[in-house]
């Protein structure tokens, strides 16, 4: 196959600039720059903060089993004080240090491989953005033991997280670790956006670009236009609770509603910064599993665009019951965001059409993730008409529709990213067999979890409460949504056990297991620390299938329009 | 990775989820009948977003999972790739139009509805408002007052004083909602509506209920500790019967306000008993411009009491000499005090011993 020379000065022995210094292990850790090193630190602490916001998840779970009860165990009485700290601790963990830098570890890992990098653009930023997570973590938790930590829900409107009526120091606390991350989230957009821009190899034009990329882009900027408003809504916040600062007390001048504006204008995007990569992701994997190009590659660059444009612009749907805000604009724009996500969701049913669907345990999940946001996506439209949002907004309806798509939707596309990526990672494959019973589990765990939610809600169960009375007929519902969470503990244990088990005694992996597109796997398995010895060239958005298949290429009619049209 | 599987058909989804729809369809699709004018507008939106959802949801699913069986490799299939089709312009405009279409069709009808539940009447035929406070709610009934010009009103209050809301049926009413603390939102399912109860903003909304009976109400927004318990009852009764109600709640508010004070004198011969630290009467009153005698009775045995007259309650609190103060003795005992004329007034009355268990109002007024 024809390659490009990216390193044609390399020396063939691990004397030259090219291999990692070497250090201790143990030292290494803390010093290195390397992009898929600091993406494998940001998917184990991402790891580690699942298992505690799952910990804190099945806590609020059995709390919520039986109507009028107080879950008391060895150590722990599930008191109104402990119930509100825990779901606003879990929020938090879930949101900031799960999912945020656990999308960070495969952009991380997979960006620079993907556009033929050997780096992110700014490696020591890339460290430091990655430092500050733990350190989040770390403050967040401090919490617990100077005093409490924050119970004001993990959007802590003002009045109620303000000086009066949350003293303390749990929500000063809270405001410090989320400036922390949203500090390494805002770094890591920065770097990522430079990567794309700066780093892309020869041939690698932005329309031949994998749509993962894509995905991490239109997240960065997101991430850009969002993340420092909030952290300037929460430095006010902070002024208001320790220096009188009445920014956000009506007693003094000052404005609740401006406070929920500034919190949601970052609020609603970080949803789409929480999903998009792993839209991306999934991307990915649909073509490669179902033997097929991705279906309408141009018309998922412009959804992704047009999803993270509209994004910026439905904030106030959160506000539909405040009565301070314009419902019909925000319905309006909510309603918009629907139809990129459709062309989305059609697309990659599109993509299976007539294809040889192996059913991995990767593509499984990838269609279990279809599955799962299409619910997520359409109790999403009950919400956005303003109107019926009027009964659904703040109960059960809200929490299962968010949560179909951030815990049922992300999970899925994670497992499935995980399935996908981790021979390229470790050099060994996840073991198949357990993954698809991995697959079952999480499908009946995370509908019996959620879906009942739904009915909750429409009965008029108010989220964040931390009881309910006996004889209003909420009791089952409950009871099942708890059995469910437990079956989702079972099946992240289940991949617990297969990623220590395929650590140790995985098939070994080889440089392209899956036949897949895309530069990631032009490489070895795992890539050297430089990445790449040489490329293959770069004509399509699956340079690596041109280089395998050169027959497809030699007889498809479209091939040279398709070159010709991705070139700048 | 092949895999071999039992097949099967993905036409058995159509009857699952056709039966699904029916059990939902049955049930009001899950939503709650609606008990107001404005609640059903709400609902039949609902169903509208309800049965499109669930057309939208039951293709593209079947969709998915037909294409995931119908197209997966087989055992049988050798390596060759399938044809690599890289996308359709038509097909991309088709489904970016046809849901835009609908989108649109659905903001019109949420046009009509948000319309519909904004309106707030300039002139309702009731005003009752609505004061949120940690950890309960108070209904105070603006157009009914009280001989003191106090409103009726309906106080909660934690742990178990869950307040109901009495509102005559087929009445356009307004609710006018407060806070002075956090934010608060007030919901009744069964109305399908909430409002945010927001400090600094005057949120109101119409509501006219079309069902008599008995719904259950309960805070929708965080408010923190006792945020759960935030429950209140809304009754819907008949027009006579609301008359009824509020013609007995005005009687008890004032037998209750006599009681603690606004009571009258009658005499100049005030009798109070003092039993297990507390006074027997929350409010005693004397003639105007007369002496008159306390006939204090104090019955706790080996306690100390007393009757003292102060101006009012901060005048305690600010160490201020007392108008008249009794002399203090142990039970079982009973005294009488003389007591000097007083000019007419609101005064406050305490057992200097116990200054924050034992007080009352004690009024001076004209007799009869």
């Amino acid at each position: 196959m024809a390659t490009t020379e990216v390193r044609p000065e390399a020396p063939a022995t691990d004397a030259g600039y090219v291999t990692a210094p070497y250090r201790a292990r143990w030292f290494r850790w803390f010093t290195t720059t390397d992009h898929k090193e600091i993406a494998k630190m940001y998917a184990v602490t991402a790891f580690f903060f699942l298992l505690v916001g799952g910990t804190l998840a099945l806590l609020i779970r059995t709390q919520l089993a039986a109507p009028e009860q107080t879950l008391r165990l060895p150590g722990l009485e599930v008191t109104e004080q402990v119930y509100n700290e825990m779901f606003t601790i879990h929020a938090t963990v879930m949101v900031f240090l799960f999912l945020t830098p656990m999308l960070a570890a495969f952009g991380n890992y997979f960006v620079p491989l993907q556009i033929g990098a050997a780096d992110m653009a700014f490696p020591r930023v890339n460290a430091f953005s990655f430092w500050l997570v733990p350190a989040g973590g770390i403050v967040l938790f401090l919490s617990y033991f100077a005093g409490g930590p924050a119970a004001a829900g993990w959007t802590s409107y003002s009045p109620l997280a303000g000086p009066q009526f949350s003293p303390g120091n749990g929500v000063n606390l809270w405001i410090g670790a989320l400036a922390l991350l949203g500090m390494s989230s805002t770094l890591g957009a920065i770097n990522f956006i430079t990567t794309i821009f700066k780093l892309r190899a020869p041939g690698m034009t932005m329309l031949r670009m994998p749509i993962f990329c894509w995905n991490m882009l239109i997240q960065s900027v997101l991430i850009l236009f969002s993340f420092p408003v909030v952290t300037a809504g929460l430095l006010l916040l902070w002024i208001d609770r320790n220096f009188g600062g009445a920014f956000f007390d009506p007693a003094n001048g000052g404005n609740v509603i401006l406070y929920q504006h500034i919190f949601w204008y970052f609020g609603h995007p970080e949803v789409y910064i929480l999903i998009l990569p792993l839209m991306g992701a999934i991307s990915e994997i649909i073509p490669v599993f179902s033997r097929k190009p991705l279906f309408g590659y141009k018309a998922f660059v412009y959804a992704t665009l047009a999803i993270g444009a509209l994004g910026t612009a439905v904030w106030a749907h959160h506000m539909f019951t405040t009565g301070a805000i314009d419902v019909k604009f925000f319905a309006a724009t909510s309603f918009l965001i629907s139809v990129p996500t459709g062309v989305k969701m059609f697309n990659w049913t599109a993509t299976m059409y007539k294809g040889k669907i192996q059913w991995s345990a990767a593509m499984l999940f990838a269609i279990g993730f279809l599955s799962m946001f299409l619910i997520g996506g359409i109790t999403g439209i009950f919400n956005a008409t303003g109107a019926v949002d009027s009964a659904l907004h703040d109960t059960y309806f809200v929490v299962g529709h968010f949560h179909y798509v951030l815990v049922s939707a992300a999970l899925f596309a994670m497992f499935a990213a995980l399935f996908y990526w981790f021979p390229k990672m470790t050099g060994r494959m996840l073991n198949e067999k357990l993954g698809i019973w991995q697959v079952v589990v999480l499908f009946v765990g995370v509908n019996l979890t959620f879906f009942p939610q739904f009915a909750l809600g429409l009965q008029g169960m108010p989220r964040r409460i931390a009881t309910y009375s006996d004889g209003l007929g909420w009791g089952w519902l409950n009871m099942l949504s708890t059995f469910g969470s437990y079956l989702v503990s079972v099946a992240i244990l289940l991949f617990i056990i297969n990623f220590f088990w395929a650590r140790k005694r995985g098939a070994i992996a080889g440089d392209n297991p899956w036949d897949a597109y895309t530069l990631e796997w032009a490489t070895t398995s795992p890539p050297p620390y430089y990445n790449f010895d040489a490329l293959p060239p770069i004509r399509t958005e699956r340079p690596v299938f041109d280089a395998n298949h050169p027959e497809i290429a030699a007889s498809d009619e479209d091939y040279d329009h398709r070159v010709s049209s991705s070139t700048p | 990775m092949p895999r071999a599987t039992s097949r099967r058909s993905s036409r058995g989804y159509v009857p699952g989820l056709l039966a699904l729809a029916l059990v939902l369809g049955a049930c009001g699709a899950g939503q709650p009948d609606p008990v107001t004018e404005q609640g059903e507008g709400l609902h039949s939106l609902y169903l509208v977003v309800f049965w499109l959802g669930f057309a939208i949801f039951a293709a593209v699913e079947i969709a998915i999972f037909y294409m995931a069986i119908r197209f997966r490799r087989r055992k049988t299939d050798d390596d060759s790739l399938p044809p690599q089709i890289h996308g359709n312009d038509k097909l991309e405009i088709a489904w970016t139009v046809i849901p835009a279409i609908i989108v649109v069709v659905l903001f019109v009808l949420s046009w009509i509805q948000i319309n519909d539940v904004q309106k707030v009447s300039a002139e309702p035929q009731l005003t009752i408002g609505v004061e949120a406070f940690q950890w309960q709610w108070n209904f105070v009934y603006h157009d009914e007052t009280l001989a003191s010009g106090e409103p009726v009103t309906v106080k909660g209050a934690l742990p178990d004083e869950i307040p109901t809301l009495v509102v005559p049926v087929d009445t356009l009413i307004q609710l006018d909602l407060s806070t002075e603390d956090v934010i608060h939102s007030f919901y009744i399912p069964q109305a399908l509506y909430k409002l945010d109860v927001v400090p600094g903003l005057d949120n109101r909304f119409d509501v006219t209920f079309t069902k008599e009976g008995r719904f259950r109400g309960q805070c929708a927004e965080l408010c923190g500790l006792s945020h759960s318990q935030m429950v209140f009852w809304v009754e819907v009764v008949s027009a006579a019967e609301y008359e009824d109600w509020i013609a007995g709640t005005k009687s008890e508010a004032e037998a209750e306000l006599l009681a603690t004070t606004a009571c009258k004198p009658s005499g100049t011969k005030v009798e109070v008993v003092a039993k297990d630290i507390k006074f027997d009467k929350k409010c005693l009153a004397a003639p105007v411009d007369s002496p008159f005698e306390i006939v204090f009775d104090n019955q706790d045995e080996g306690i100390d009491h007393n009757v003292a007259i102060y101006t009012s309650e901060e005048a305690v609190t600010a160490g201020e000499k007392a108008l008249f103060q009794g002399e203090i003795f142990k039970g079982v005992d009973e005294r009488t005090y003389d007591v000097e004329p007083i000019a007419e007034g609101q005064y406050f009355f305490i057992c200097d011993i116990h200054p924050t268990a034992m007080t009352g109002t004690f009024n001076i007024a004209p007799e009869g």
